[in-house]
């Protein structure tokens, strides 16, 4: 249990690689944000006659915070402890992997018309659990 | 990939900590070399090398114990 809860909060990491992933998590965490405001508010249709052009700016400023995150994201992996790297690039790899199996999965089974395909926020979600999962793992194996 | 980091940082008396400050690596990363789980890149061992004044040979053994 204690290996487990050192994994998830990556216990020992350099100070500097700590700010790093503490600046790709506030990016993330913001991007996360302008996404679900951008949905609330397009969904409340909240600027009348000028939705469209709010909703257009806002999916531009998700964008570029989303961008940001890959930025803060790659900058953390150069930095990184070359150990760390190694189990964020596995993740990586499982998250992609988890990805195209699911989709591929999907469409089989919704072309036999068993299920509806899976979504784009699945897949995202998919991705995600598979990512963090890849993490844990990964930590500790090599603990 | 054996190694003999362990020993080698018990004779200098430093910790885990300590040869991970010094290599620049988080102390995680020592212990998975340590135990064989994880091998270091090239400018790692490099690294290693120089600290401790031997070869890489003479810290890292890449045959097979069997």
């Amino acid at each position: 249990m204690g290996k487990l809860i050192e994994a998830v909060l990556v216990k020992g990491l350099p100070p500097a690689d700590i700010k790093n992933a503490n600046k790709v998590n506030l990016w993330a965490l913001l991007w996360a944000s302008t996404l679900i405001a951008t949905m609330l508010m397009q969904d409340a249709g909240t600027f009348g006659l000028m939705d469209q052009v709010f909703s257009i700016t806002l999916a531009i400023i998700n964008l570029l915070v989303g961008v940001k995150v890959v930025i803060a994201y790659r900058r953390m992996l150069l930095d990184v402890d070359e150990m760390e790297r190694a189990i964020q690039y596995n993740a990586l790899a499982l998250a992609v992997a988890a990805a195209f199996l699911g989709y591929s999965a999907s469409a089989i089974l919704s072309n036999a018309a068993s299920v509806s395909g899976l979504d784009g926020s699945a897949i995202i979600v998919i991705m995600s659990v598979a990512y963090c999962c890849g993490l844990v793992t990964g930590r500790l194996r090599m603990s | 990939m054996k190694n003999k980091l362990k020993p080698l940082r018990a004779n200098k008396g430093w910790t885990q900590a300590e040869l991970a400050m010094q290599l620049d690596v988080s102390r995680q990363t020592i212990i998975a070399i340590e135990k064989g789980k994880f091998d270091p890149s090239l400018p790692l061992a490099f690294k290693a090398a120089r600290l401790f004044e031997l070869s890489i040979e003479e810290i890292f053994d890449d045959q097979d114990p069997s």
